[in-house]
């Protein structure tokens, strides 16, 4: 039998003390799972459920002002060669199937301390957050895809840059216009290169806005404030191209929009958990003694009018 | 020949081999091109003179900005069917609207690494590298430039339309016009120097493309 003489913690440690108490709460390590699903800038063109696709097609066509009147060349003439075409678009947006998978020994789970420890409901209920993430890089992914660019791969974002693609939007179709509100979601990197170009202007009519001040402030959340009538969120789920740049973009109503799905009446499945658009199941395997925590969500997300979205290119 | 000396024996530790970069795997991607957009590059290049010295000229030339589209299931009406991924109908609407699709098998770009949950893919002029808890990007600004002149000299890409270029001036002046009034303040007078540096080399460009058309782009 060991004797200790004098008593120290470094005697006791590991046998009468722990290293390492820890602790009850199970703290969250950074994450950024926010997007604009719950805003009006993202169009929700509904469920595939029960539709008889994976796709569903948007329809758009151009009236209520689209086609302008012309004038008769005379107050008897016939004017029958000269019908209006009507003009018409769509769009297909297909719901794919994302998933996310945890395994998760017995063992694992049983020494946990129970209440709101690491156990395969904590992470199933950690899985809603997953789908949320995964909504905002296909927010992002999609987002890439929209045919006016401004800024460069090579140069930071500046004012300059962010006022092009507000003057883009204005100027949509060919003048038209696209309506407001205007949203532009950067990377964080680009958030403060913009905020640095803030910091650097001289026009009074800039650099003495409220909003412009406004826009330096630090804040914890992804929205950064309101530039120029444009709403900005910084979000770490902006696409990174493959020329070193970041696809960041300003985006107006219907510029894009999503689709979904949810499985129901799942067939053999003991445990199924259905939670808002995200399927959670276990999956047991007594062999070896582990679960797998299986979420499951059908999503697509496009592009439904190319001209009232602009990507705003900035270097990585 | 199999080489058997690799294998580990009880009293060795486990070799460790990081196979896989520390990013999380993205989609396989597709260089593209939309008639609009163009960016401004200065090329060097080298020519002789009638007594056979060689003389550096930089030539400005707008070079196609491509953009990378990703082939993600459940975007832009891309779907997984079977095993393989089907984005026919982003590529048909892309088409569509005029853009000029880069098929990476023939023009050799991508590269793939192992990572985590599958595989990420990037331009091959991006080099990794792992410092620290980052993960570092180089990238080869001018291989990526050169091969571009090369999508126009071989007729891969089509010379920009005058016009579309020329609207590039137009937010290039208003740039302008925002700092003049300031021009007094010696970081803004610099700054407007160099974007009216910009702005002549911008006209430059257009006028090579107006006069010689797809031959602009042949330096030698």
């Amino acid at each position: 039998m060991a004797t200790v003489d004098p008593i120290r913690f470094s005697n006791m440690e590991n046998i009468l003390r722990l290293s390492a108490m820890i602790s009850q709460e199970i703290n969250l390590l950074l994450k950024d799972n926010t997007n604009l699903r719950n805003t009006p800038l993202l169009s929700y063109q509904g469920s595939i459920n029960s539709t008889g696709s994976d796709t569903v097609r948007v329809r758009l066509a151009g009236l209520d002002g689209y086609d302008s009147m012309s004038a008769a060349t005379s107050e008897i003439s016939d004017e029958s060669a000269n019908t209006t075409a009507l003009t018409i678009n769509s769009a297909d947006l297909v719901a794919a199937r994302q998933y996310i998978i945890y395994e998760m020994s017995d063992l694992s789970s049983m020494s946990g301390f129970g209440g709101s420890d690491v156990d395969p409901f904590r992470i199933a209920q950690s899985i809603a957050g997953s789908y949320e993430t995964r909504f905002a890089e296909l927010t992002g992914e999609a987002a890439a895809l929209f045919g006016t660019t401004k800024g460069s791969n090579t140069t930071t974002l500046s004012v300059d840059d962010f006022f092009d693609a507000i003057f883009e939007l204005e100027q949509a179709a060919s003048g038209a216009g696209a309506p407001g509100p205007y949203a532009c979601v950067l990377a964080p990197k680009a958030l403060t290169e913009l905020q640095d170009s803030l910091r650097n202007e001289t026009g009074n009519a800039v650099s003495r806005m409220q909003s412009s001040m406004d826009m330096l402030q630090a804040k914890g959340e992804n929205f950064a404030g309101n530039l120029f009538g444009v709403d900005v969120y910084r979000s770490a789920h902006v696409k990174e191209n493959a020329s070193s740049g970041f696809d960041n973009y300003m985006i107006s109503p219907m510029a894009l929009g999503f689709v979904d799905g949810i499985p129901s009446g799942v067939q053999g499945s003991a445990d199924l958990m259905s939670m808002g658009k995200v399927v959670v199941e276990f999956d047991r395997r007594p062999m070896s003694a582990s679960t797998f925590i299986v979420g499951h969500a059908y999503l697509g997300i496009g592009i439904i009018e190319d001209a009232r979205g602009v990507k705003l290119l900035s270097a990585r | 020949m199999t080489d058997y000396t690799k294998f580990s024996q009880p009293w060795e530790q486990k070799a460790q081999v990081q196979t896989r970069i520390p990013k999380k795997a993205n989609s396989r991607f597709l260089f593209a091109h939309n008639p609009e957009n163009w960016e401004l590059k200065v090329i060097d290049t080298y020519t002789t003179n009638s007594e056979g010295k060689r003389k550096k000229e930089k030539i400005p030339l707008l070079l196609p900005v491509l953009s990378s589209v990703g082939e993600t299931p459940g975007v832009n009406g891309t779907r997984a069917v079977g095993n393989r991924i089907d984005s026919s109908i982003m590529r048909t609407m892309m088409q569509d609207k005029g853009w000029t699709l880069l098929d990476p098998a023939k023009h050799d770009y991508m590269r793939v690494y192992p990572a985590h949950k599958g595989n990420y893919h990037t331009s091959k002029w991006i080099r990794l590298e792992k410092v620290g808890r980052r993960v570092i990007e180089h990238f080869d600004q001018e291989g990526f430039d050169q091969w571009r002149l090369e999508l126009m000299t071989s007729g891969v890409i089509n010379p920009p339309h005058p016009q579309i270029a020329s609207l590039r001036l137009i937010s290039m002046n208003r740039a302008m016009s925002r700092l003049e009034r300031d021009q007094h303040i010696p970081e803004v007078a610099n700054r407007l120097k160099s974007k009216q540096e910009e702005l002549r080399l911008t006209k430059k460009a257009i006028k090579r493309v107006e006069d010689l058309g797809g031959a602009a782009y042949e330096l030698r």
